[in-house]
């Protein structure tokens, strides 16, 4: 079967000390994956993902998505199937609720509708109430708004999240829940699949189908 | 109105309006005294400003007599060449104050500002001299380059903001707008909020002053002609015109550079170029 995602020769933009941070490096993403990028800080984990993302240019390489090589016009396309979701999450200014919508006036969004419905049921299933619909956005705590740029991101379904340390500043009491929302999310659709950085190793554990670790230099 | 005669020397041509006090260079002197005493003043009260002030007063007197005399011989000349390197000079040093002290300059800076002042001043001049004022020689000095200096000298400082806001909001809410391209924004969708930013403050200095014009301040330009003997109705006519095109000039050169800045700073893969912000050229 065609992978999802598919990554040949991937060089990375940023260097250090002359060297790509990320060097001739491939995998590929299957449909129902849940890949966990484990290792020390700086190696490059953030930096692939966004590579992927397309957010860095690629120095070398090719990204493929489902077996199809990408144009530059088909980028906000395929960003919306497969979202990056930074570890420092960002709202913009209004509410909760006003974040929510504005994204879907995005051209590539255009033939989806916001559905308060599924809103609801993410807030519920991530134990937050309803009332963080009205709070200022820029008014959260960093765990809040991490949750809310994730609900974000799943109402407008995608079908590949790339998660940046998503758990990193989340109260232990809801990460959970977290887990367990991504988790049912991948499987609730057949062509879901997930990458996700992460330092703990029992996050590891409990998340992954496949890990693949960062040394100093690449796996 | 007393109009003391003194011998000038040939190359100074008396004012022809009779309402008005031509001074002399005595005159003119006397008020230097202010700058003399204002520099003391700084020195007793060890402000460290008194040499500041000095050289500002000098750079005052003299770059103004420099630009009166290459006026008046320009005005003489009717040279077209002349006229047009003069108008170049101004449009070029224009450009270049509106970013030589940019905090976030990008490569090709110089040029986008060259090309949104330039290219909105000098249409703006065009429909000026052609469809106002309806000059005979577009190339009359006496009306193109106060005309040109006006609209320059004003929409510069609003041009200016704006590109230094674009690019600050550009770069100091980078996260918003990655997190905007991640959700499948184009890259003009997540430029947009900043632009429109940049846009509004750039334009805000015009609209504030066309604002109190009249109620709160009478325009620079509108107090010479007074002080020059104008009637006050005719003075109000050209203050206006100046205003307006002042701020459709304004407007215009924002949105040039901003959308120039735009282009620089995002490539065709939808990607903010955040890395080229601070680099000079």
């Amino acid at each position: 079967m065609t992978p999802i995602l598919e990554v040949r020769n991937l060089s990375s933009r940023i260097e250090r000390q002359g060297i790509p941070l990320i060097r001739s490096f491939s995998f590929s993403l299957q449909r129902q994956e849940r890949l966990v990028l484990t290792g020390p800080s700086g190696v490059g984990k953030s930096v692939l993902l966004r590579t992927i993302a397309f957010l860095e240019p690629l120095k070398e390489g090719e990204i493929y998505f489902y077996g199809k090589k990408l144009s530059p016009n088909e980028i906000p396309q395929f960003r919306s199937q497969v979202m990056y979701l930074a570890q420092k999450p960002s709202l913009s200014e209004g509410t909760v609720e006003d974040n929510f919508k504005r994204v879907f006036a995005f051209k590539s969004q255009k033939e989806k509708k916001y559905n308060s419905e599924l809103v609801l049921g993410f807030l519920k299933q991530f134990n937050l109430s309803e009332s963080f619909l009205n709070q200022q956005a820029k008014l959260l705590s960093g765990g809040e708004a991490q949750i809310l740029a994730l609900i974000r991101a799943l109402i407008l379904e995608p079908s590949v999240l790339l998660l940046d340390e998503p758990t990193a500043s989340i109260d232990s009491f809801r990460i959970t829940a977290f887990e367990k929302g991504i988790v049912d999310w991948v499987h609730s659709s057949q062509d879901r699949a997930l990458i996700w950085i992460t330092h703990q190793k029992e996050q590891e554990h409990r998340l992954s189908t496949r890990v693949l670790h960062f040394e100093g230099t690449n796996p | 109105m007393s109009y003391v005669h003194r011998v000038s020397p040939t190359w100074y041509k008396k004012p022809m309006i009779p309402n008005y006090i031509s001074l002399s260079f005595g005159q003119v002197a006397s008020a230097g005294s202010l700058i003399f005493l204002s520099g003391l003043l700084g020195l007793y009260l060890r402000l460290k400003i008194t040499k500041s002030i000095y050289i500002a007063g000098l750079r005052t007197a003299f770059q103004l007599f420099g630009m009166g005399f290459l006026l008046q011989w320009i005005f003489k000349t009717q040279s077209l060449v002349l006229v047009l390197a003069m108008m170049v000079a101004m449009t070029g040093v224009a450009a270049w104050t509106s970013t030589e002290r940019s905090a976030r300059p990008f490569p090709g800076i110089f040029f986008n500002s060259v090309l949104g002042i330039g290219l909105s001043s000098w249409v703006l001049l065009t429909f000026a001299s052609t469809l106002i004022f309806r000059i005979s020689t577009w190339s009359d000095p006496q009306y193109v380059i106060p005309l040109l200096g006006m609209i320059l000298g004003n929409s510069l400082n609003g041009i200016s903001l704006a590109v230094e806001r674009f690019t600050e909001e550009l770069f100091s809410k980078r996260d918003q707008v990655e997190a905007d391209l991640c959700l499948g924004a184009t890259s003009w969708e997540a430029a947009r909020p900043s632009f429109i930013t940049a846009i509004r403050t750039g334009t805000l200095p015009i609209i504030n002053s066309m604002t109190v014009a009249g109620v709160v301040s009478l325009p620079g330009m509108m107090t010479g002609q007074l002080l020059a003997g104008v009637n006050p109705l005719e003075a109000v006519k050209y203050q206006i015109v100046i205003m307006f095109l002042i701020a459709t000039s304004t407007l215009l050169g924002t949105l040039i550079v901003a959308l120039l800045g735009y282009r620089k700073l995002f490539n065709s893969w939808h990607q903010f170029e955040y890395w080229k912000v601070g680099q000079k050229s």
